[in-house]
């Protein structure tokens, strides 16, 4: 609770925003501005983010459909946008003092996304998770598969240090380890895994694209062409995440695009979430 | 929806075709806009996921094996395999089409036969705690290595014996049986002959255990293969093994084969404390037992001193479905029980004093003359007449001066020299010349003739002339030799003494309320022979498990309830009656100077070996004596232990009560530890040589066992299961080590004795016990194992099914096996005198009492003249553990009840006691992690507190008040402490290094379901060893595994074993008792293991309590379920509602 | 929200979903008259379905001890703490339902467990109310006293998983009203594992999504009982199929225990679920304690139950329990001897009131061998 405060009045010390990067204060902007630059960067730690305006966008409750979320957290993200004409990578920094990376019972983890229209149109889907005929692409970056992607390990002891188990069936001494017995064994003891469910881990991306036309809606997207890399700061995250640019948005052109932040220790996931509106996205045109 | 049925089609078609895989690559594209789910109560749009449980679920293939830890089930289990691993187990649910050779058939009231812990063995068949190979201590191998160096006296250097600490090192088969073969030839050369006998008294041997080696150093070499009824050849092999130590003799001392002395069988079922001693004192054989399901036949059970519920499993059920059905259940116990929760009447009373309980209820019965006349006429001694001048029975020949009569009721009187039939086949009882004409006959006083008559041991049941015999008071009876001497019917004798025992004297001495004890005898003797004694563990594990016995025996007795379907007394523990199939000594005692290599041919049998009680060894290795007096009779004379060899048996060692006086103080005596398992257990721990077995999954060779508690005969039937480590069967490791010991000493014969195990022909060993069996013969091996492979079992041949000992006795009026074909009340011989325990009396607990400890509770009587502690040379004061044991002080009820027990002034208060519970049998499989952690309220498999042994841990049940008094609250870490004089073990003063791993430390829990004082500790749980303590201070999660040899303790330190120490009384020690042998209907006396022998007293003892650590995580705080409100005396406002059913008003 | 139908409270209740039951529904019959806590369903369970990674803490099946044993911990005391006291009235409940008492932003009342609830998953294990401070002697109902509640997934006609999902990706079966969560769509929002009053669903954090019993319907849709059924060996337990009240079969087993005799209650009935497992409430337990658990006739059960010894068709159906592996639809006394049919109308078990006694003869002519009960 106190932390929840706290963070609340960091975020209104906050300068223009970037007050963890350390490198110098870049303008800010009423708009998510993306700048050109020769290539899009893959890493918070980029200097090339320094050139880069800073959109701070306030954050909304979800509390339009169930499951709602109540009483507010985060209270705003300040987004950074870096474009080389075909992709485009959006930087996301945002005050949490806790690092929730542990998705245990009970246990939630940080997370944000960005979506966007899938299809540029006149008339703009419902910024909450898109509704029929007029569907959204999400990008989802999750701070557990982040942890994957830097190295955690696959063992519950990963998640439980002084966790000892006697025996899984897909370790026993006369099935040898890594052939495809082997493998099927362990995949069948984990069905989420063995059907191919995109949250069952282990990962080797921490984003994953998603599509839905609605609330509940959401399904895993065609496309997998997105990136990211987030990395814990002193007092938040800074997570950036590489995508193509939206259908119909190119050099020069403006679109719309959403953010959602989900703070672990608030019990946030799913529907439970911090949000904006629409947002207009200006990418810069070629030099 | 139309995309979506095409989604839905493609999805099922990809499944279809490429199997699982593909559809799994499609399963989350193919939902890609998805209309939203309108209902999914009504219509859900793609099930295809389904599969993946499907598939979970699926199996290639499945075989049976037996589970037999000792717990009496021997359940027939299925095993489920997928991709050569068995993933699962399961129920043959076939016991319901088990038959006999007559056609009788079980129905399937008797399926599921299985339990968590069996369920659970995939963990150990595949866990890292499997003994997969070979292993030899380092030390051990160098001191063999280095050609056996000694010093002076014989013992080796201490450097090559630093056990439990030292490394191991891998070897074969082979490698390990060699250095077994030589260590036993060395041993034996060592201790043979008179400088053996030197060597021995320079090590400080008691004389009289040198003596009995008679100059045989294989005499010196113990095996054991524990409860030989759980493997008739796997484990009882080990005997057979013994037997063939003749030849070694032979060859050490050049003897031949008629001189020849074979090595020493430590006992079974009286070393787990699971003979209950007073039934052959009472009836002269083993055990008064009945099948579990004869329950629904009774109009009542009392469950006396047994957690049924718990210990008896896959069937509980009987009892359960029993009192569903009317019948009424009592539960006795010192607690309000598992199965104090299915009773209708649930009786608690103070631990060790059910005796006096017994007594209190026969008092009654007595007072108002409730008793069954008749089954007292027909079938006990209490008609017959005792002197008052010797204590001794009255015999015919003084009265009357006749000879012996000639008997023939189902009795054969074998004359010197004459040989006995094979056990099996032998129908009378048979009775040696010289003990038929000792015994002669006895005198009861008829009423009518109001004179002395003689009867014989005939005269029982149908052929009882008693028609109206004095049963109360004096007479004076003219002898042949004109003296007359003042008689006492036992009845009478017995009356007087059970009325000290009054209802408020009984509640006083057992807080079992005086209502209760009146309530309760009128309700056993309403209807005769319709009541079951159902006793356990409980009271038989107390010092005066006899006298329980034999005052439980006389209240069935008085009310008819010995020897029928619905109306009998069984005592459970342990599965032990390996004379199920009285064969076994076609196997057990092959003469191995005269084998028979033609399968088609019986066995030609000799014993070689020589029993002996495991207790002394547990008893630092020597013999009770008190003062000036030896109480341990010559026939039970323990020799000096230098070499145990054992499989399948944790109890011998690694969970042996006193288990840390043993290791520190014993061990370091005996020379060689060999042991046969596939689990490390704290047994393999302590030892030298550990031989990789077979796990019951992976068994080659099939074997036989039966129980005590269901009517089955059970193959282990040989599986079709690849060999997952470098084990080999039990059988098969035998052979290596007779293979190597001929090797050594060139006598083909050490090899010769396994030949059909060689062949992989163990089946013939098998059929030579079957058609050598009573109860089995007629059976062929290959059928049984047929049957078993595919689920099935058979009946055992017995009289009946269920089983029901004394069914011949009642309805054959076939005599016991005593002296007067009685059951027996009195007990005549001197020892019995001595000990003030010629009458069935009640003794206090010699440890786990408030008062002073053993002293025999009665008024001035008569006939109780017990040998006081001044005869012995002590002084009447001394109360110290040794001479407490022949301690013959007799105090009234209130004497006793306001003495106090000799430590309590230094704050020893409380009874401790350690039962078995249901998530152990014995210690199998207790340490694997699913078992585990539902061990009791502090399992957490994921040990969010670093402090914890394993996924659970060892903890004392307390009573809620008892603790606050101390300043414990639940869940705290508190250390027990016993008798400092010689727990966890003598000298640990001076001892910190090995004090470090002996103290218990372990959780307190509030448990107010037992009285004020009364504390309790599972038995069943694995000790600290000094590797475990190494593991839980070095290894980075803080686990108690030895990080050499992964053993898994449950204890930060010590055990129940700290508290625990080894105990004997001189009535279990007689040389004069009349007995049956082991197997068949011969009757001999004095010392036989498992019948008539040492049982100890594991659940004696008084412990100090305090506290240690808070129970928060990490040290801080309450214990979570305490903090959160949600235990006894903690509870939180919400709880106490929910208590009190206040969340629903009426 | 939706207003649907609950006989077991007797009214009509709110509930996300419109009313749509299964063709048949899943149902089970607990006895826990003879539940011994052996745990032996709880380990058939675990080593058939939760033996993989992320799932060691996870017991689809488990026992408690009542009063003082919970797993998750507290799981109910904590439920009814948040509903607060309610009140039956001729058998209908007036209270409310977990739905009914839903808070703004949630489609159910409940609370969601940390992994740390789940530890000592045996807590209270044998604890009995009513201090035993020395010796006693207790007759029925037994004054200090516990008894074990074994329990998984009520399978429930209005469940709050299903509920409470924001995805629907729980379902019910229509073929059996077997409440399964779909492994392939689930995203692991805990939602579940929220809203479920008895806490059967659990989250898997190393698959990331949430799991939970399926009844065995690998084996069910063979005509056979769930692994927890068929091991169990206190024979407590039968599972079939339960009827509404109106369409109730007195030859289906679960509907005559259930309907005609009264003597198997549903566990919380007041949750407003309509739960499938029904339980023969302990007869040595005061009757406040259960009302609680069990609603309003438990004194009429137990009556029955204890009348059971002169009840042979009472006492014949419940020796069928556990004595067959195979799903017992109708069944028959016939005598002393009971017989159990499965769907296809075959009789696949049949069990004598009493396990007969087989007496043979002393000795046996033909082997020339004594046949001894003291060998």
């Amino acid at each position: 609770m106190s932390r929840r405060i706290l963070a609340a009045v960091l975020v209104a010390l906050a300068a223009s925003g970037c007050g963890m990067c350390g490198r110098g204060v870049p303008p800010a902007s009423p708009d998510v501005v993306a700048v050109m630059r020769a290539s899009v960067p893959a890493d918070p730690n980029d200097p090339a983010w320094a050139g880069a305006p800073v959109h701070t966008a306030s954050l909304l409750l979800q509390d339009l459909v169930e499951p709602r979320l109540m009483t507010p957290s985060t209270a705003a993200v300040r987004v950074r946008a870096i474009t080389d004409g075909t992709r485009v990578a959006f930087r996301l920094d945002w005050d949490d003092l806790t690092a929730d990376d542990r998705p245990t019972a009970g246990h939630f983890v940080d997370a944000c996304a960005i979506q966007v229209p899938i299809e540029s149109a006149a008339d703009l889907p419902a910024p909450q998770m898109g509704e029929l005929e007029k569907s959204v692409e999400i990008t989802y970056w999750r701070a557990s598969w982040q942890a994957m992607v830097d190295g955690r390990g696959d063992a519950i002891t990963d998640l439980f240090p002084n966790a000892t188990v006697d025996h899984y069936p897909f370790d026993a001494a006369s099935l040898p380890p890594g052939t495809a017995e082997q493998q099927a064994m362990a995949s069948r003891y984990a069905p989420a895994r063995a059907l191919g469910n995109p949250m069952a881990g282990p990962r080797s991306s921490p984003v994953q694209n998603l599509v839905a036309h609605g609330p509940g809606t959401l399904e895993p997207g065609p496309s997998t062409d997105s990136s990211g890399h987030g990395r814990r700061l002193a007092d938040g995250w800074a997570v950036v995440i590489a995508r193509r640019l939206p259908a119909g948005v190119g050099p020069g052109g403006r679109g719309q695009i959403a953010f959602a932040v989900w703070e672990g220790s608030h019990d946030e996931a799913g529907a439970r979430k911090m949000r904006t509106g629409w947002v207009t996205l200006v990418v810069e045109a070629a030099r | 929806m139309s995309t979506h049925d095409l989604n839905r089609r493609q999805f099922l078609a990809a499944a279809a075709r490429a199997g699982f895989g593909a559809f799994v690559a499609s399963a989350s594209s193919a939902w890609a806009l998805q209309d939203p789910i309108a209902n999914p109560l009504a219509v859900y749009p793609n099930r295809g996921w389904e599969q993946s449980y499907r598939d979970l679920w699926r199996y290639d293939s499945t075989f049976t094996f037996v589970c037999a830890p000792n717990d009496t089930h021997n359940c027939l289990l299925n095993a489920y395999v997928r991709d050569g691993v068995v993933t699962r187990l399961g129920p043959t649910m076939k016991y319901g089409e088990a038959t006999d050779l007559y056609g009788n058939r079980t129905t399937h009231r008797w399926d599921p036969r299985i339990c968590q812990k069996g369920l659970a063995l995939t963990r150990r068949f595949y866990g890292d705690r499997r003994v997969a190979h070979c292993r030899v201590r380092d030390g051990f191998k160098r001191w063999v290595e280095a050609g056996f160096p000694r010093g002076q006296d014989g013992r080796p250097p201490v450097e090559y014996f630093n056990r439990a600490r030292d490394q191991w090192v891998r070897m074969t088969h082979e490698e390990a049986a060699d250095i077994v073969a030589r260590a036993l030839v060395n041993i034996a050369e060592t201790y043979s002959g008179d400088a053996g006998a030197e060597r021995l008294k320079a090590q400080h041997y008691d004389d009289e255990m040198i003596q009995t080696m008679r100059g045989a150093g294989t005499q010196v070499l113990k095996f054991r293969g524990g409860m030989p009824l759980l493997g008739l050849t796997r484990v009882f092999g080990l005997y057979r093994m013994a037997n063939t130590m003749a030849l070694l003799d032979a060859r050490i001392r050049g003897l031949g084969p008629e001189q020849a002395v074979g090595g020493r069988g430590f006992d079974n079922y009286s070393w787990h404390t699971d003979l209950p001693p007073g039934h052959p004192m009472v009836t002269g054989q083993q055990t008064v037992e009945f099948d579990l399901s004869a329950a629904e036949h009774a109009r009542t059970v009392v469950v006396w001193g047994m957690n049924w519920i718990c210990t008896k499993m896959p069937d509980a059920h009987w009892l359960t479905e029993a009192r569903l059905k009317g019948t009424r259940i009592v539960v006795v116990a010192c607690e309000y029980s598992a199965t104090s929760s299915k009773g209708d009447d649930a009786i608690v009373v103070r631990p060790g004093t059910t005796p006096a309980l017994a007594l209190g209820l026969s008092h009654v019965i007595l007072r108002e003359k409730l008793y069954d006349a008749d089954y007292v006429r027909r079938f006990t001694d209490l008609p017959l007449l005792v002197r008052m001048d010797t204590l001794k029975m009255l015999r015919a020949s003084e009265v009357f001066g006749t000879e012996p009569a000639a008997l023939d009721n189902q009795t054969h009187v074998l004359a010197a020299g004459q040989a006995a039939p094979a056990p099996g086949v032998q129908r009378d009882q048979i009775v040696p010349a010289a003990l038929r004409a000792e015994w002669g006959d006895y005198v009861w006083w008829d009423r009518r003739t109001n004179g002395p008559r003689a009867i014989t041991r005939d005269d029982v049941g149908i052929r009882s002339p008693l028609a109206d015999p004095q049963l109360e008071g004096a007479v004076e009876v003219t002898l042949a030799d004109g003296q007359r001497v003042r008689c006492r019917p036992v009845f009478d004798l017995v009356q007087e003494y059970a009325a000290h025992f009054d209802p408020k004297t009984t509640e006083a001495l057992t807080w079992a309320p005086a209502a209760a004890v009146e309530s309760l005898a009128r309700h056993l003797a309403a209807v005769p022979g319709t009541t079951l004694f159902a006793m356990g563990m409980g009271p038989n594990q107390f010092f005066n498990n006899d006298n329980k016995d034999r005052d439980v025996l006389l209240l069935a007795a008085l009310t008819g309830n010995i020897g029928r379907v619905g109306g009998n007394v069984g005592s459970y523990a342990g599965n032990y009656r390996v004379a199920l199939l009285n064969g076994s000594p076609q196997w057990i005692n092959e003469n191995p100077f005269d084998l028979e290599l033609d399968p088609a041919r019986p066995a030609r049998v000799r014993q070689y070996w020589r029993a002996e009680s495991a207790h002394y060894y547990n008893h630092e290795d020597h013999p009770l004596r008190v003062g000036t007096r030896l109480l341990t009779g010559k026939t039970h004379m323990p020799t000096p232990t230098k070499s145990m060899w054992f499989a399948n048996a944790n109890s011998i060692l690694g969970n042996v009560k006193w288990h840390y006086n043993t290791v520190v103080n014993v061990l370091p005596r005996i020379e060689m530890i060999a042991v046969n398992e596939w689990w490390w257990s704290g047994s393999c721990e302590w030892a030298d040589v550990v031989f990789a077995a077979d796990s019951w999954a992976e068994l080659k060779h099939p074997d036989l066992t039966a129980s005590v508690t269901n009517p089955f005969l059970n193959v282990f039937p040989r599986t079709p299961l690849k060999r997952i480590f470098e084990s080999k069967g039990d059988v098969e490791i035998l052979a290596d080590v007779g293979d190597a010991m001929a090797r050594l000493t060139g006598d083909q014969r050490f090899s010769d004795a396994w030949t059909f195990v060689r062949r992989g022909e163990t089946v013939h060993y098998l059929q030579r016990i079957l058609d050598a069996s009573s109860n089995a013969r007629g059976y062929r091996i290959g059928d049984l194992e047929t049957k078993a492979q595919a689920g099935v079992p058979v009946l055992l041949m017995s009289r009946t099914s269920p089983k029901v000992v004394g069914f011949e006795q009642v309805v054959d009026s076939r005599p016991w096996y005593t002296k007067t074909g009685r059951l027996e009340f009195y007990r005549e011989e001197d020892e019995f005198i001595e000990a003030g325990e010629n009458l069935p009396v009640h003794r206090e607990p010699i440890d786990s009492t408030f008062h002073e400890p053993n002293v025999i509770v009665a008024r001035a009587h008569e006939a109780i003249r017990p040998a006081g502690p001044e005869a012995y040379g002590v002084a009447r004061d001394d109360l110290s553990n040794e001479v407490r044991q022949g301690r013959n002080v007799v105090k009234t009820a209130a004497e006793t009840v306001a003495s106090a027990h000799p430590l309590a002034k230094d704050g020893y208060r409380f009874v401790f006691h350690t039962p078995k519970y249901r998530h152990g049998s014995h210690t199998t499989p207790i340490d694997t992690d699913m078992v585990a952690m539902l061990f009791g309220p502090f399992g957490d498999v994921y040990r969010h507190d670093r402090r914890m042994p394993f996924v659970t841990e060892g903890y004392v049940d307390i009573n809620p008040s008892d603790a606050k008094d101390l300043g414990i609250d639940d869940g705290d870490y508190v250390w027990i402490d016993s008798d400092p004089s010689d727990r966890p073990f003598r000298g640990w003063q001076k001892n910190k290094r090995d004090y470090e791993f002996a103290r218990l430390i372990c959780r307190a829990r509030y448990y107010p379901g037992t009285p004020r004082g009364v504390t309790r500790m599972w038995f069943n749980m694995y000790g600290a060893t000094p590797g475990s303590v190494e593991g839980r201070k070095t290894r980075p999660d803080g686990l108690a595994r030895n990080p050499r040899t992964n053993y898994q303790a449950m204890f930060r330190s010590g055990s129940h074993q700290s508290a625990t120490r080894g105990w004997l009384k001189p009535t279990w020690m007689t040389d004069s008792l009349v007995r049956k042998e082991m197997f068949g209907q011969a009757i001999g006396q004095g010392f036989l293991p498992d019948v008539h022998c040492p049982t100890g007293a594991p659940r004696e003892a008084i412990v100090k309590i305090s506290r240690a650590e808070p129970g928060g995580i990490g040290a801080r705080g309450l214990w979570r379920p305490a903090e959160l409100g949600l235990r006894p005396r903690y509870e939180s406002q919400a709880m106490t509602i929910y208590l009190a059913g206040g969340f629903i008003g009426d | 929200m939706a207003r649907v139908y609950n006989w077991q409270i007797g009214r009509d209740m709110s509930y996300w979903y419109p009313e749509s039951r299964p063709k048949r529904q899943f149902a089970a019959i607990f006895d826990t008259n003879k539940c011994i806590a052996c745990q032996t369903c709880t380990l058939a369970c675990k080593t058939t379905w939760t033996s993989g990674k992320g799932q060691e803490f996870m017991l689809w099946n488990n026992v408690e001890t009542k009063p003082y044993g919970f797993y998750p911990v507290g799981w109910d005391v904590k439920l009814l703490g948040e509903l607060g006291p309610q009140t039956w009235t001729q058998g209908a409940y007036d209270g409310r339902t977990i739905f009914e008492a839903a808070r703004p932003g949630e489609r159910a009342l409940g609370w969601l467990p940390t992994d740390i609830d789940y530890a000592n998953p045996n807590l209270g294990e044998d604890d009995c109310l009513g201090q035993v401070d020395g010796g006693a002697m207790f007759s029925l109902p037994h004054m200090s006293w516990f008894f074990y509640l074994a329990r998984i997934c009520n399978h429930c006609t209005y469940p709050a998983c299903l509920a409470s999902c924001p995805r629907a990706s729980i379902y019910k079966r229509p073929e059996d009203g077997i409440v399964l969560l779909d492994q392939s769509r689930c995203r692991g929002y805990q939602e579940c594992v929220k809203a479920c009053p008895y806490k059967k669903v659990y989250y898997n954090a190393m698959t990331g999504t949430s799991e939970k019993c399926i009844a065995c319907f690998p084996k069910f849709e063979m005509g056979l009982q769930p692994q927890c059924f068929v091991n169990c060996i206190g024979k407590i337990r039968l599972a079939g199929y339960v009827s509404t009240p109106d369409a109730a079969r007195p030859e289906n087993p679960i509907d005559y225990l259930v309907h005609v005799r009264k003597i198997a209650l549903p566990l919380f009935p007041q949750f407003g679920l309509e739960p499938n497992v029904y339980y023969i409430p302990p007869v040595h337990v005061p009757a406040p304690f259960l009302r609680q658990l069990f609603g309003p006739g438990v004194v009429e059960a137990i009556a029955a139950y204890r009348n059971a010894a002169t009840d042979l068709d009472l006492s014949g159906l419940l020796g069928l329990f556990g004595s067959t592996e195979q799903v017992v639809t109708s069944w028959r006394r016939e005598g002393e001897v009971t017989i159990g049919r499965n769907d296809r109308g075959v009789e696949v078990v049949r069990t004598p009131l009493r396990e007969p006694v087989h007496i043979r003869a002393a000795f046996d002519p033909e082997y020339a061998v004594a046949r001894t009960n003291c060998p």
